[in-house]
């Protein structure tokens, strides 16, 4: 079974289409760009599968099942949505023990991770004076929480500086590498293009490409992601 | 449920406010109960118990309300709701969980305004030289002032809920309280009206107001409000997606 399948969704809203009729479906163990421009329909995508968004047409399932029926998400699915969903008045370890809460999770997994993405210092410091860096982090961090099989970041390296993107980028590798399923949007192809295995191309909700990397910058004679990027979406042809 | 319910409670707990509430909670019950005796004694009337400790209650809902709209509709306005339905998918229970955890909060809310009143009024008696007239309580009207404070927490979370701002809810029970429960008879062409009203049934259950209805009507009509503004906010949390 996919990890993650994605058949016929669409999202109107009103007369705009902001996912047109997308499917793909990723399989166990693999890192996905999922990518396109600012207003592709990649967030609306992600937060259709996350149950957050009711999509107008299709499906959108997590182990076949759709988001909110899984019988216990935090240990399924690890999601980071953006750096702003954390309460400023609470401290970052706080932030994460009320999510850690419903799930049965133990304090001791939130220290571990405040540890793993280096925030054990700020724990005890409200999110209020946080960086759009350090909530990133935390964000990350409460997408870990259950040690999912599965992880859906929605552009998880905003906001963070070149130390932090090469750190995320050799985080995201060890969660590959441990057999994890990753889909990780982002606008900015450099980041994503030494880390990806596959992408998948979107642009004004509609998937445009779908492949490894390395075949399809073969395919299409492009050095860069970014150069690949630019010549399909400037022919708008799906491949 | 249960690990859903001490996640709420832990929101509630791990949130300054929280704390702040409840020593403002404190704070203004002893000094109106303090005020409540020396007036007393001013206007030279019996000191009652019973009467000293109803006196924060009014004061104490409110803020039972303004706690559960921060933990409700504040979840939308920080955004934090995002995390929450990834946390707890099923949007009902994330709501009979808020709700719980507030009615507790807003009855405990009661009880620590009502022990201040006492103590402040007692002190204010003992430095007048003064002694009370009539030291009984009466339990049922404590326990229906723990109790509406318990259901207008709940009230105040569903309204959170449907309105997603806090300056909205709170706007809103203010204008309903001063304005609203007022106008209410003129435009209806009936007194009586006021007995019915939220305020009106609370007031029947801790036993102040003219005429009040009887406590088992003015529980059953508190009790439709509650439940009616709770199914919509349901209904309505299901419905909408979070921004």
């Amino acid at each position: 079974m996919p990890r993650i399948q994605i058949d016929h969704l669409t999202k109107r809203y009103g007369a705009v289409t902001a996912v047109d009729d997308l499917s793909f479906s990723l399989e166990p163990g693999s890192i996905t760009g999922f990518v396109g421009a600012n207003g592709a329909g990649k967030s609306t995508t992600l937060r259709m599968l996350l149950g957050l968004t009711r999509p107008t047409s299709g499906t959108a399932t997590i182990d076949g099942l759709p988001y909110p029926a899984l019988p216990d998400p935090a240990h399924a699915v690890g999601a980071l949505t953006d750096p702003d969903v954390f309460h400023p008045g609470r401290t970052g370890r706080n932030a994460l023990r009320v999510l850690a809460r419903p799930a049965g999770i133990a304090d001791r997994r939130v220290d571990e991770l405040l540890e793993l993405v280096d925030l054990t210092g700020a724990a005890r410091r409200r999110v209020g004076g946080y960086s759009t860096g350090m909530r990133q982090r935390l964000g990350l961090a409460a997408a870990l929480l259950g040690d999912p099989p599965t992880l859906i970041l929605d552009e998880p390296a905003n906001g963070l500086d070149p130390i932090g993107i090469s750190w995320l980028r050799g985080l995201l590798r060890g969660l590959a590498d441990q057999g994890r399923t990753l889909l990780v949007s982002s606008h900015q192809l450099a980041e994503l293009a030494q880390t990806v295995d596959d992408v998948i191309l979107i642009d004004h909700g509609r998937l445009i490409a779908r492949g490894s990397t390395a075949d399809l910058m073969a395919h299409h004679q492009s050095t860069s992601l970014e150069e690949l990027f630019l010549d399909l979406v400037s022919n708008g042809t799906r491949s | 449920m249960t690990a859903l319910l001490s996640a709420e409670a832990l929101k509630l707990r791990t949130l300054r406010t929280t704390w702040i509430v409840a020593v403002v909670a404190v704070a203004v019950s002893a000094a109106i109960g303090f005020a409540a005796v020396r007036i007393t004694i001013g206007a030279h009337e019996p000191l009652r118990l019973a009467a000293l400790a109803g006196t924060p209650a009014q004061a104490m809902w409110f803020l039972a309300i303004v706690s559960a709209v921060l933990a409700s509709a504040g979840e939308f306005q920080h955004r934090t709701i995002r995390t929450t339905l990834l946390a707890v998918p099923r949007r009902r229970q994330v709501l009979a969980a808020k709700s719980t955890v507030a009615a507790a909060y807003g009855g405990l809310l009661v009880l620590l305004g009502t022990a201040a009143a006492v103590a402040a009024g007692l002190v204010a008696a003992a430095g007048s030289g003064a002694s009370f007239t009539q030291t009984s309580v009466s339990w049922a009207h404590l326990a229906g002032a723990v109790a509406v404070g318990a259901v207008f927490a709940v009230l105040a979370t569903g309204l959170g809920v449907l309105t997603r701002s806090t300056a909205i809810a709170i706007g809103a029970v203010l204008l309903w309280r001063f304005v609203g429960e007022g106008i209410l008879p003129a435009l209806l062409h009936h007194d009586g009206v006021t007995r019915w009203t939220p305020n009106g049934t609370a007031a029947a259950l801790t036993g102040i107001g003219d005429h009040p209805l009887p406590p088992w009507a003015a529980a059953l009509t508190l009790a439709g409000y509650t439940i009616a503004i709770s199914a919509v906010a349901a209904v309505l949390f299901r419905r909408r997606d979070p921004t």
